[in-house]
């Protein structure tokens, strides 16, 4: 992995309205445990990414934003490759800070992958 | 001359102020049609020997709003004559009222009301302006109560046998199709339910111009008559009095979309909002949100919330509402610059102080958006 390496996160349809999406999709929810999912952009594609998720019959996905290796380390939040449940997975560390903490950094990579763009939509699929 | 005929009580929001909306007016009017028929019933009871009834048996007579008094609204209806004193004609009405009365008290104990099916039918108009959690109450005889409610009303329509009828709505969709050789559109439900209504001359351009945002997902809200039938299928529109076209944003249909949610709707996760408190959230928005500032965009919570969200130009804002408690944090954070603003908020206070905290905390950030 490198600071530029994407990482994919998968958006709820309910994140999204009028097509924004909200800060609640870059940050864990409590059964989470403070780690948010996401995939290695340098082993996926978003497309490949998001038809795997949605495979799944009980995940939805309206598509695909990431974030940066770099975004998350200049928000003080470890990646791990921890490939489970997939060898691709990673998971974004949010457990060192409290929830106002975590709300901030959201808030911070939510605009950043916003500026970057849909990689992937459901209504490409 | 006019004699005091009926002081029905109307319960319900739109009555509070203790005055009638005008739109209530129409279920009079169709009232005063229906004691007509079941008068005539009555003389042709008493008068077994006439095939019908006297040319003329209602002339002179009329039913007149003549107050409103509080309680909640309390309108005072007289029957006016035309002539010095009372047509004998008026003990037929008295008995029509009484009858009319009987058969609500009937259906609201789930009864076989004991007017004829026809007469039956004029509640497809008569009540038809009642919403849910309104009604029009009537003294009985006895001094009791009946109660006129869009369930009871229900009931008797479907005592009346008719394969179909009426009901005032508002709802909310999209227009994909229009056809303005036929003078129709067809309006599509959020379930996908598509109901067919009419066109007319002035409603022309908003329906236009929804149809072409159609795949942007241009919504309208239509109010109108829709036709629904036995087994509570709606059918499509017999008239259309007005068609708004709904802001991207605007909060009550968002939240209507929350409410359709159920537990488990984040992948597994994720807890169903409670449909009482969403509706509690868009009242409070309605009443207290400032209209000059912009609408937030809604998201549901894991927990159950409801997160409104705010980009105003390099502030980011969020209000987290933990419902049904409505208490909110509001969070508003400088991109660029970091500068953290924080609040704790009780939305559903009497007097409204959060809702103004709320309001004062955005326009600080709006008007100093930079």
């Amino acid at each position: 992995m490198t600071p530029d390496t994407l990482l994919l996160r998968q958006i709820h349809p309910s994140f999204v309205q009028d097509g924004r999406v909200t800060s609640q999709a870059f940050r864990p929810t409590p059964k989470d445990e403070f780690h948010l999912s996401v995939d290695n952009g340098d082993r996926l594609t978003a497309e490949a990414a998001w038809r795997r998720f949605t495979a799944d019959p009980a995940c939805t996905s309206a598509g695909v934003l990431a974030v940066s290796q770099s975004e998350c380390a200049a928000q003080a939040l470890p990646v791990i490759e921890d490939g489970r449940p997939h060898p691709e997975h990673c998971s974004i560390d949010f457990s060192a800070f409290e929830k106002k903490a975590i709300e901030k950094k959201a808030k911070l990579l939510r605009a950043s992958a916003a500026t970057r763009g849909w990689l992937f939509t459901e209504a490409a699929a | 001359m006019n004699q005091e005929f009926l002081r029905p009580r109307l319960v319900g929001r739109r009555f509070d102020e203790h005055s009638l909306p005008l739109d209530i007016l129409k279920d009079f009017a169709a009232l005063e049609e229906m004691l007509v028929e079941v008068a005539k019933r009555q003389y042709l009871a008493a008068n077994p020997d006439r095939v019908r009834s006297p040319k003329g048996f209602t002339k002179g007579l009329e039913l007149h709003l003549t107050a409103v008094e509080p309680g909640s609204a309390i309108p005072v209806i007289a029957l006016v004559f035309s002539t010095l004193f009372p047509s004998a004609d008026a003990d037929y009405f008295e008995q029509a009222k009484e009858q009319i009365v009987e058969a609500i008290a009937a259906a609201e104990r789930g009864q076989p009301p004991a007017l004829p099916p026809e007469l039956l039918r004029y509640f497809d108009r008569f009540g038809r302006g009642l919403r849910e959690g309104e009604a029009m109450e009537f003294v009985r005889r006895t001094g009791q109560t009946a109660s006129l409610t869009p369930a009871t009303r229900e009931h008797l329509l479907r005592a009346s046998q008719a394969e179909q009828w009426t009901e005032e709505v508002t709802l909310k969709g999209r227009i994909p199709e229009v056809d303005q050789a036929d003078h129709s559109f067809e309006l599509e439900l959020r379930d996908g339910t598509k109901l067919k209504a009419p066109l007319l001359e002035l409603h022309l351009k908003t329906v236009l111009d929804a149809a072409v945002g159609y795949r942007d997902g241009t919504l309208v809200a239509i109010k109108g008559v829709i036709q629904r039938d036995r087994a509570d299928r709606r059918k499509g529109f017999e008239s259309v009095e007005h068609i708004t076209p709904l802001d991207p944003l605007d909060i009550e249909t968002r939240l209507e979309e929350l409410a359709q949610l159920r537990d488990g709707w984040l992948d597994g996760k994720g807890r169903a909002p409670e449909r009482a408190a969403l509706v509690r959230l868009a009242q409070a928005f309605d009443e207290h949100y400032a209209p000059d500032l912009q609408l937030p965009y809604l998201y549901p919570t894991a927990e159950g919330g409801v997160q409104a969200e705010w980009t105003l130009g390099a502030w980011e804002v969020s209000l987290e509402i933990t419902l049904p408690a409505m208490a909110a944090q509001y969070h508003a954070l400088h991109l660029k610059t970091g500068e953290s603003r924080e609040l704790d908020l009780t939305l559903d206070s009497d007097d409204g102080a959060g809702w103004t905290a709320l309001n004062a905390a955005l326009k600080a950030v709006q008007e100093g958006q930079a």
